[in-house]
């Protein structure tokens, strides 16, 4: 009825949808009216109507509580335009008549850098709630946003999840620019590149492609755009519902990006080619493409030394294996082919497995499935909590579980060092993959011995091998084999030997380093 | 594949073709085979399994488990009609023969030891000598909780430390049984009384031909087979008796010593051409004065040589009365001469005893390996 009684009002005779497309109407109340109406019960807008100059002009300011700088509205907004004008007694900057008021207070009263034209309505709202401030003048269609973005957000902290020893300790914020700049300071090139996009419907999310030009992919650049562009979404509240998106192969546990933290990590894959994303925020960036075996590399490996570098690297590839093999392997031993076993190591387990109720394989179901509860459960504790949690964990599943009876003491090792193993990897998506596979492998093993292991790993590695992330081979360097590229995956190639990029497809420059012996490369 | 995954999941808890729980069996060490009343009788020494800590010293950590049957695999199965657990065969360390068995007819175990998938090849064989295997292996050893590892044990550090019984596993045991021109040699085992009981005692080795055993080597005999086996060999300690000077035992110890037999035709007369390089170490004395001088060292040298002459002449003469050819040389022969071997393979049951050899031998004493000069008495 409401809606009946008002027809004929410009303000309210339109939808918020139809409204937010208009353009700035050169009469302010009708602006005023408008947002008023867009911006319907939110109690956070702050709408300051004031007259200034001489003679006087109606203006408005439009900002939100909270996400601006009010010091600077006011000192550099308010305080020129209703005070300063008023002393001043330079002739030159009164208002003449026929004059434009509009373009004389941006050029001469304003005492703020970051000021934008505005046409629509639909450009006020966006700046406004992206902490700009906005100043519109009666009879005058084009507003003003003046750069006032300030808000509490968390400081540059060492990343929690991506602990190193050597190399940078910052980490990124949930603010996109504190993030850009983290990486411009590292990279201060103008081939770095720094894409923005808007996604999400309510949540207008920005969205950054950064990039090495000169180096990545156009084509890589290119498509990912699009894809982002064809994301037609609600929200985008953190990078990972972005990766679920735009990934080539969406339904499978091995994932196709990878997340970090750590902008020097972000920069050392730039300078090989790759894409980062990154979202408004989080504090995750997104890399990609990205293949398995990188899962593998942390940054560290470039900061250490390369002998102990490449031995790290071999011990998080050996670990890798065990995690994923050793509860099936001990089950498959255990269960089919007891010959394996050296006799005093059988005579060992068979002692302590007397009297257990459960098959090898159940009772190795039940402490991974235990251990993987512990994890879960430790991961989302209250700190005051945590060593309850650790206690009840170490002594009832430990200790007390062995000496009731249920489980054996060799299972318990098997199963804990699977679990130190398969933190090694210094990458938690791959730590995911691991722990998931390795119940499939149980599984296997359960069922059919060695040969159910040898079965699960083909089968593991025909769906690696067909996947890709971006175009880049899952497998790559691996499979498809590049010798070359190899000397940097299972071991760490030293950095005087580092003449060339890893390649992928399209890259644009692999040159990384004169090479002395070489001198007709080009290098960037 | 909707249907396929709950059947997948649900196979897991059937137990699939060959999936033994570790529960459910027992684990035998040590597999004994004799025959009585043509029966072949079966003896397994189970490990019986208890932690470590609970184990006490002087109880016996094994049982014994006996069973009878026609051939080997059914008495093997019958262990279940007295015990629960599927026994995993493929554990044992050593196959005791039965004195029974090996002078009837060794052929009832063979097939078994041959052709079973569970019977590992490098089993160490022995024979029970002057007692059955059952008492053999229901001795508790001096260290070892098992009587089969004891007995593997000893047979591998002998072999090393003083170099008499030549090791033999069921692969070789067999390969020599089926081989025409060798006879395979088994180390004897056999109980002797200590003041803590009885033990096992490796005594003598017993000499096959076909398909029994027919007579035994002494321990001299022993070590003149043990000289002559083709490989390359480190290990083994000897005596001379010293009668130049003062009168006194020496030990020398063998670090390497081949031996290489061929076959010399002459006039259509086959001589056995044998040669043996050793080198060893001076080891002990049991007199004053200084040896080690460069006379005597010649001297030393040309002792052991006729001591171990003496070895492999005792040996050789033990299995030509006893027409067992335990060296190979019918072997040898068809390797080096064939086509003698093509005429005197028929006859070599008449040809062997009187074969004629010829010994070569060499000894090298390299060093002494005493810290010190000898002990002086003032």
């Amino acid at each position: 009825m409401r809606y009946i009684s008002n027809k004929g009002s410009t303000a309210s005779s339109s939808s918020p949808a139809e409204l937010i497309s208009m353009p700035l109407s050169a009469k302010l109340q009708d602006n005023l009216d408008r947002l008023q109406v867009l911006f319907n019960s939110c109690s956070d807008l702050v709408i300051r109507e004031f007259s200034f100059g001489e003679p006087y002009q109606q203006g408005l300011l439009i900002y939100f509580d909270g996400l601006t700088d009010k010091k600077q509205i006011d000192s550099h907004l308010l305080k020129p335009l209703l005070l300063e004008l008023n002393m001043q007694n330079n002739e030159a900057l009164q208002f003449q008549p026929d004059m434009d008021i509009l373009r004389h207070v941006q050029d001469h009263i304003l005492s703020v850098s970051d000021l934008k034209n505005l046409h629509t309505l639909q450009e006020v709202c966006r700046h406004i709630t992206s902490g700009d401030t906005v100043f519109l003048i009666d009879g005058y269609s084009t507003g003003l946003a003046a750069g006032t973005r300030s808000w509490q957000g968390r400081a540059v902290q060492t990343p929690d999840n991506e602990v190193t020893v050597f190399g940078p300790k910052e980490g990124l914020s949930e603010t996109l620019r504190f993030n850009t700049a983290n990486l411009r300071r590292r990279l201060k090139s103008t081939q770095f590149k720094i894409n923005s996009l808007v996604l999400g419907r309510i949540s207008q999310t920005d969205v950054a492609i950064c990039y090495i030009e000169g180096i990545a992919p156009p084509d890589l650049v290119a498509g990912v755009k699009a894809r982002m562009e064809e994301i037609d979404i609600d929200a985008i509240l953190d990078t990972g519902c972005l990766a679920e998106l735009i990934v080539d192969h969406k339904w499978t546990i091995f994932t196709q990006t990878e997340h970090t933290e750590k902008p020097d990590r972000i920069c050392g894959q730039l300078l090989e080619g790759k894409v980062c994303l990154m979202v408004d925020g989080s504090p995750m960036a997104l890399i990609l493409p990205i293949s398995f075996p990188e899962y593998l590399i942390s940054p560290e490996d470039y900061y250490v030394h390369f002998i102990p570098a490449s031995l790290f690297r071999m011990l998080r590839f050996i670990s890798f294996m065990l995690a994923l093999t050793l509860p099936s392997l001990y089950v498959a031993i255990i269960s089919y082919h007891h010959e394996m076993i050296p006799t005093p190591l059988l005579l060992t387990i068979a002692a302590t497995r007397q009297g257990i109720p459960f098959p090898a394989f159940i009772e190795a179901l039940l402490l991974e499935a235990t251990f993987e509860m512990l994890r879960e459960a430790g991961l989302r504790l209250p700190r005051a909590v945590g060593p309850a949690v650790s206690i009840v964990g170490a002594l009832i599943i430990g200790d007390a579980a062995v000496r009731a009876g249920l489980v054996s003491t060799p299972m318990v090792v098997v199963i804990a060092f699977t679990g130190i193993a398969s933190f090694v990897s210094p990458s938690y998506n791959a730590s995911i993959i691991i722990r998931i596979s390795r119940f499939g492998f149980l599984f296997a093993a359960a069922m059919l011995g060695f040969l159910g292991i040898v079965i699960a790993l083909i089968l593991m590695l025909l769906r690696m091998a067909s996947l890709s992330s971006f175009g880049l081979p899952y497998l790559a360097p691996m499979a498809p084999l590049n010798l070359q590229q190899m000397g940097d995956i299972l071991v760490r190639r030293p950095w005087f030997k580092s003449f060339k990029r890893p390649y992928f497809d399209g890259m644009q420059n692999v040159i990384r380093q004169k090479n002395p012996a070489n001198d007709g490369s080009k290098i960037i | 594949m909707k249907k396929l995954i709950p059947l997948l999941v649900l196979s897991v808890f059937l137990s699939g073709c060959g999936k033994i729980e570790l529960n459910n069996t027992s684990i035998p060490l040590a597999l004994g085979l004799d025959l009585q009343n043509n029966e072949i009788v079966i003896v397994a020494q189970i490990a019986s399994l208890s932690s470590p800590e609970k184990a006490k010293e002087d109880t016996p950590q094994f049982k014994l488990l006996t069973a009878r049957g026609r051939s080997v695999s059914e008495a093997a199965r019958n262990t279940n009609l007295y015990a629960s657990p599927i026994p995993l065969w493929s554990h044992t360390q050593i196959a005791v023969l039965g004195g029974n068995l090996c002078r009837q007819n060794v052929t009832y175990a063979v097939d078994f030891l041959a052709r079973n998938r569970f019977v590992r090849k490098n089993d160490l064989i022995v024979v029970a000598h002057k007692a059955s295997p059952e008492q053999i292996l229901s001795v508790k050893p001096y260290l070892e909780p098992y009587t089969a590892i004891a007995i593997r044990n000893i047979l591998i550090n002998q072999d090393r430390q003083l170099g008499i019984y030549a090791p033999i596993n069921a692969h070789e045991f067999l390969q020599k049984l089926s081989a025409p021109g060798v006879e395979p040699v088994v180390p004897m085992v056999s109980l002797h009384k200590d003041g803590t009981g009885e033990q096992v005692l490796l005594d003598g080795m017993a000499v096959f031909k076909k398909d029994r055993m027919i007579g035994q080597l002494n321990e001299m005999e022993s070590r003149g087979y043990f000289l002559m086996r083709p490989e390359v060999y480190y290990g083994g300690l000897f005596p001379i008796h010293w009668d130049k000077g003062e009168e006194q035992w020496l030990t020398m110890e063998i670090t390497r010593s081949s031996a290489t037999v061929t076959p010399q035709i002459q006039q259509r007369q086959i001589k056995m051409k044998i040669q043996v390089i050793a080198e060893g170490n001076f080891y002990e004395q049991g007199g004053r004065g200084n040896l080690f001088t460069g006379d005597i060292f010649r001297q030393i040298e040309e002792a052991c040589e006729q001591e171990l002459a003496r070895q492999l002449a005792m040996s050789i003469h033990k299995a030509q009365s006893l027409n067992s050819d335990i060296f190979g040389w019918g072997q040898t022969i068809s390797r080096h001469e064939p086509e003698v071997w093509k005429t005197a393979g028929p006859e070599w049951e008449q040809l062997f005893p009187a074969i004629p050899y010829e010994l070569d031998i060499r000894f090298y004493l390299r060093r002494s390996y005493e810290t010190d000069k000898s002990f002086v008495y003032r």
